[in-house]
């Protein structure tokens, strides 16, 4: 399962990363959205997929939450 | 050591002589030379050779600097992406740091191979959508299966708070559809698509390894087993996540919902600033009178009505997440994002001023009232002589609840709420009514 998570935060990047490359400034914007997808997933797997119960998993990342909202907003300015 | 004045006549001594003899010269002769050279030397004075030289210099760098700095995003955008290809994936490969097959991985089930499949669809469609509306709801639909992957993966917090925001960003940006440029078909040549296309993939690659390296090995014991064995006892919570927001790392939550609040002040300040009166803010300038968008009222019957009765189920299910907070999955932040996430329902069914009206709250004196209660709670604990944000619980006999938990944190989780609610609804609203 760790694989195929590591491939599908593999191709979030590569989709984020063109898009954000590109002109148009919305496809910047859903660029970002997906890369920090690509970020939360990538935190996630690293604290190790299903290793004990709920509240074990991605305990720092509810953090990152609020910089990528706020980065959103600003960005969409 | 032996000092002297007079050491004879040695070389220094006569190089000193020569040195004078010849400055004599040369003030002798050089009034005869310069009337004889002037033409000459007023061409090429070793001034304007420096000056000339410094030109050069400068023109050569421009030119060379101008080569990369090209002033566009993209192409800075670039340069961090390939530097960060080169300088991480290649440490993990000079390292050997890619650890393949090694750990216990978990099983492979059903519905989380239907997850990725449908998130690597979504995600690969989105450079091909042809609408701006198709774009929106793939990103939306990848948004959604991150938030399914989270909660099989047993992060109900994440879950809980990733799938409100993508509630709200979603409807963000369909609010502010209007200002987002059409999607072009862009037409690049290849010479321009294949680098892009190679540090894309490159990015992509090196990510992957990254993640297949983190698991692969863990240097140091992790801290989440203190987490894990403390929450309960010094925290006095069941959620760990939870605890650790509030309790354990309460300075960081009190930093962040600071910046959160000051960035958007710094939004609204941005908007804001544009509409001096008279004149109108630059995005709506160009469009006629005819097609601006009637956002006063909508009249969607079925939407207002069932705004209504939702609103009130959200905003209870968002104090029931408030108070929750503690021992299940919820808090603060997330019961405050399910309370705009409710605002947001309302606006839209009803208008930003019809909302304005009805709850007349200045979201920027929240900010800073959620800010302030936070603080007021760390600097509460000096009264009791113990570390700043240090928290407390304890178990009462209410009169009607019974035995009850009361603990500061829950104070200063309210500041996280007002604070976290006063930050997405001024943005919402400085975003959504500025039209």
């Amino acid at each position: 399962m760790e694989i195929l998570i590591a491939l599908a935060i593999g191709v979030l990047f590569t989709v984020g990363v063109y898009l954000v490359l590109s002109k148009s400034l919305l496809r910047i914007l859903l660029g970002t959205t997906l890369l920090t997808h690509g970020v939360h997933l990538l935190l996630l797997t690293m604290a190790g997929l299903k290793t004990g119960a709920s509240p074990l998993l991605g305990e720092k990342a509810d953090s990152y939450v609020d910089p990528r909202r706020r980065r959103l907003s600003l960005l969409r300015l | 050591m032996n000092i002297y004045f007079w050491h004879g006549f040695t070389a220094e001594v006569w190089m000193t002589l020569g040195v004078i003899l010849l400055g004599i010269v040369v003030y002798r002769v050089y009034g005869r030379l310069s009337l004889v050279n002037k033409e000459w030397r007023s061409g090429y004075t070793l001034n304007q050779v420096y000056d000339g030289s410094i030109r050069l210099v400068e023109r050569v760098s421009r030119s060379v600097t101008g080569l990369y700095m090209t002033g566009s995003m993209r192409h800075y955008l670039m340069y961090i992406f390939t530097l960060i290809i080169v300088i991480v994936g290649g440490s993990l490969l000079y390292v050997d740091g890619i650890t393949f097959g090694q750990g216990e991985y978990a099983p492979v089930t059903f519905f989380e191979v239907v997850a990725v499949l449908v998130l690597l669809t979504g995600a690969l469609a989105i450079p091909f959508a042809k609408s701006r509306i198709a774009a929106i709801l793939l990103t939306g639909m990848v948004g959604y299966m991150v938030t399914l992957l989270f909660i099989l993966f047993r992060a109900p917090d994440l879950a809980l708070t990733q799938m409100i925001v993508e509630v709200v960003s979603v409807t963000l940006f369909l609010l502010c559809f209007r200002h987002l440029p059409r999607l072009k078909r862009e037409k690049v040549k290849f010479r321009v698509k294949i680098p892009k296309l190679i540090i894309a993939v490159g990015f992509g690659a090196t990510m992957t390894l990254v993640a297949l390296a983190a698991l692969g090995s863990s240097p140091f014991e992790s801290i989440s087993s203190f987490y894990v064995e403390n929450s309960y006892t010094l925290g006095g919570g069941k959620n760990i996540v939870n605890v650790l927001l509030v309790d354990f790392r309460g300075f960081d939550t009190m930093f962040e919902i600071t910046v959160l609040g000051l960035a958007s002040l710094a939004i609204y300040s941005m908007i804001k600033l544009q509409l001096e009166p008279g004149s109108k803010p630059d995005l709506v300038r160009d469009v006629p009178d005819d097609n601006k968008p009637r956002y006063a009222r909508s009249n969607d019957v079925l939407l207002q009505s069932v705004a209504k009765v939702a609103f009130v189920i959200i905003i209870t299910f968002s104090l029931y997440l408030f108070f929750a907070g503690h021992n299940h999955p919820g808090g603060g932040f997330i019961g405050a994002l399910m309370a705009a996430a409710g605002l947001v329902l309302l606006s839209i069914a009803f208008g930003t001023e019809f909302v304005q009206k009805v709850l007349p709250v200045d979201y920027r004196k929240l900010i800073a009232a959620g800010i302030s209660i936070a603080f007021l709670t760390g600097i509460g604990s000096f009264v009791f002589d113990v570390p700043f944000l240090t928290q407390t619980f304890g178990y009462f006999e209410l009169p009607v609840m019974g035995k009850t938990e009361l603990t500061t944190a829950t104070l200063f989780d309210l500041g996280v709420y007002l604070s976290v609610i006063g930050v997405t609804m001024n943005i919402i609203f400085t975003i959504g009514r500025d039209n």
